[in-house]
């Protein structure tokens, strides 16, 4: 090198360097899992792909406070799993699909003009507006 | 298998990366520049071929399969009948030195916990963070759906931010529709040779230009920012448009050592065009970088055309690829569609331009997990070390791209129709690391070269003398 200047900036500098990489590697060693398991929504909705044509319009039905930011991963997440068919976040559609937290009763959908076409069980139904 | 198709992306690119500084059937000390520029080309063109597939064909996985295993073999042929017996041209350039046992150590290391830190990020959250899943991974999945991809452009999904080009969805649903399975794998793969070929390209040009032991700090400082690794890890496209940026300014920096290279001129380009092709912002480099290089080569009085022309002809095929998604296919971006407040009331309030100055300013001091403020590290780095006497208009286009880039972010936020604050609070430390790459590539470009303590007289005449019996 140069100098005993330069070199003693190099070295200061990889060893701040290294360290903040360490403190990186230190947060890896402890970064927490998200809240989401988007495997479990795969396997949960998997039954709505394959059942649903993928032309079909889709519309969404929570039991989860619609407030919450998890409610909106929510969708995200069941969007996520029944690609390439589209969920659109309201129940105004030919086609729901129902992703309920706990056994909400029947009135839970027929309230939104609702029947159900099948229970997938876990907390996920097809549900539709009848033809009038 | 996803994993298989994703390496199979980055080889051809590697291989038409050889087509342009080629080696023969040798390896030599460029192979890790050759080979972190064609990983990101690799996964350019893989996504190009998906875009292809789906707006132009229907959308068949056999096409893909096809195109992809078309275009490896063509690379292939061609290096092998063209280039089997040809020299590496960058080796002309003298050898860089040696980088020394503690900075060569400390390098190592710092690359070692970078691979071990994105295991474990990719450990606790496989799927990336919600932007990843929500955005990236959702567009992948359309795109690998053939025909109906066009449904992820539905005004229900106008959340997936529809406008965002195609690079990274395109580069996983590419390796999804030739395996014939979505495995999250090549996610990470994607996510993993966009994040250390960042380190190979900053490491490789740092080599060349200016030897060992700067391409080693210069890893190391670019490492510093830890949170480069976990954005790396988040499987957002932040790190890929960081990667396109720095290899950008560095092809475009070559020229300036080896000035006969011709080839730097088009792969800069292409490294351009995949950066526009992969988030809107890389079409504002796409733009800035030409200017600024422009700019460089008339103040240098040394602008040619020809050379200019084949920067453009490299970025031709992402920019053409980036123009028909928007024009035929993606929504208006937010900032054109969602505007509510007049323009000139964003641009005529004085307190917007204060917030955003604040913010950025603050980012110098609290940026990328560094243990101490990473402006006053590099600041007294550069005061000790001095500037290099190195010059060339590729380091000058380098320093106003990152400039021009950083006043085109602050613009952006100055005129942004969210709330100011949310946007700098959820965005601003991602497009900041945008940037580093490339700033820290600039920064050691500038920075006075560091060569290795001299070796004694007596050292040096024993070692040729040995050298010479050996020749005998």
């Amino acid at each position: 090198m140069q100098s005993p200047k330069s070199r003693m900036a190099a070295y200061a500098l990889v060893a701040i360097a290294l360290a903040s990489t360490l403190a990186a590697l230190v947060e890896a060693g402890s970064a927490k899992s998200s809240n989401f398991d988007i495997t479990q929504y795969e396997s949960r909705f998997g039954g709505i792909r394959r059942d649903v044509p993928t032309d079909a319009a889709i519309g969404y039905l929570s039991d989860a406070d619609p407030s919450l930011t998890s409610s909106v991963a929510e969708y995200y997440l069941a969007q996520l799993a029944v690609v390439p068919l589209v969920v659109a976040n309201n129940a105004a559609q030919p086609l729901v699909m129902a992703n309920v937290h706990t056994p909400q009763p029947p009135e839970f959908y027929r309230s939104k003009g609702l029947e159900l076409v099948k229970d997938y069980g876990n907390g996920v139904m097809l549900l539709r507006r009848p033809a009038r | 298998m996803s994993l298989l198709f994703v390496m199979l992306s980055a080889i051809t690119g590697i291989l038409i990366v050889r087509l342009a500084w080629p080696n023969g059937l040798r390896l030599c000390r460029h192979d890790l520049l050759r080979a972190s520029l064609g990983a990101g080309l690799g996964l350019g063109i893989a996504s190009l071929i998906v875009f292809l597939a789906d707006a132009a064909f229907g959308g068949g996985a056999k096409f893909v399969l096809a195109a992809d295993i078309g275009v490896f073999a063509l690379s292939f042929a061609a290096n092998w009948i063209l280039r089997r017996n040809a020299a590496c041209p960058l080796c002309a350039h003298p050898s860089p030195g040696d980088g020394g046992f503690v900075l060569s150590g400390a390098a190592l290391l710092s690359v070692g916990a970078a691979a071990a830190a994105f295991c474990l990020f990719i450990a606790a959250n496989p799927f990336g963070e919600w932007d990843a899943w929500a955005i990236w991974i959702n567009h992948a999945r359309f795109l690998a759906s053939g025909p109906t991809w066009t449904r992820m452009f539905s005004p229900s999904l106008a959340w997936a931010v529809q406008d965002y080009p195609l690079l990274v969805p395109g580069a996983i649903a590419n390796a999804w529709m030739a395996a014939g399975t979505q495995s999250q794998v090549a996610s990470w793969a994607v996510s993993g040779l966009f994040l250390f070929g960042a380190i190979g390209v900053v490491f490789g040009v740092l080599d060349l230009l200016r030897g060992r032991m700067q391409a080693l700090v210069g890893v190391a400082a670019l490492l510093g920012a830890g949170a480069i690794i976990r954005m790396g890890a988040s499987q957002y496209a932040d790190v890929p448009l960081a990667f396109f940026y720095a290899a950008a300014v560095a092809m475009l920096c070559l020229p300036d050592a080896i000035p006969a290279d011709r080839h730097s001129w088009w792969l800069a380009g292409a490294m351009a065009g995949c950066a526009a092709w992969t988030k809107n912002e890389g079409l504002v480099f796409l733009a800035v970088i030409v200017i600024a290089r422009a700019i460089a080569a008339a103040r240098s009085r040394s602008f040619h055309p020809p050379l200019f022309a084949l920067l453009i002809a490299g970025a031709a095929p992402f920019a053409l690829a980036t123009a028909w998604f928007k024009h035929a296919f993606a929504p208006a971006n937010y900032l054109i569609s969602e505007r509510q407040q007049p323009l000139g009331a964003l641009l005529a309030d004085v307190s917007r331009y204060m917030t955003v100055a604040v913010e950025f300013g603050r980012q110098g001091f609290i940026f990328g997990g560094w243990l101490l403020p990473p402006v006053l590290v590099l600041a007294v780095y550069f005061w000790m070390v001095g500037k290099s006497a190195a010059t060339g208009p590729g380091r000058l286009a380098g320093l106003l791209t990152t400039g021009l880039m950083l006043g085109a972010y602050a613009g952006v936020y100055v005129v942004t129709t969210k709330d100011l604050n949310w946007q700098i609070e959820t965005s601003l430390a991602r497009v900041m690391m945008q940037l580093w790459p490339m700033a820290v590539l600039t920064f050691f470009l500038y920075a006075r070269e560091l060569k290795p303590a001299a070796v004694p007289e007596q050292k040096q005449q024993e070692t040729g003398k040995r050298a010479k019996g050996k020749g005998r």
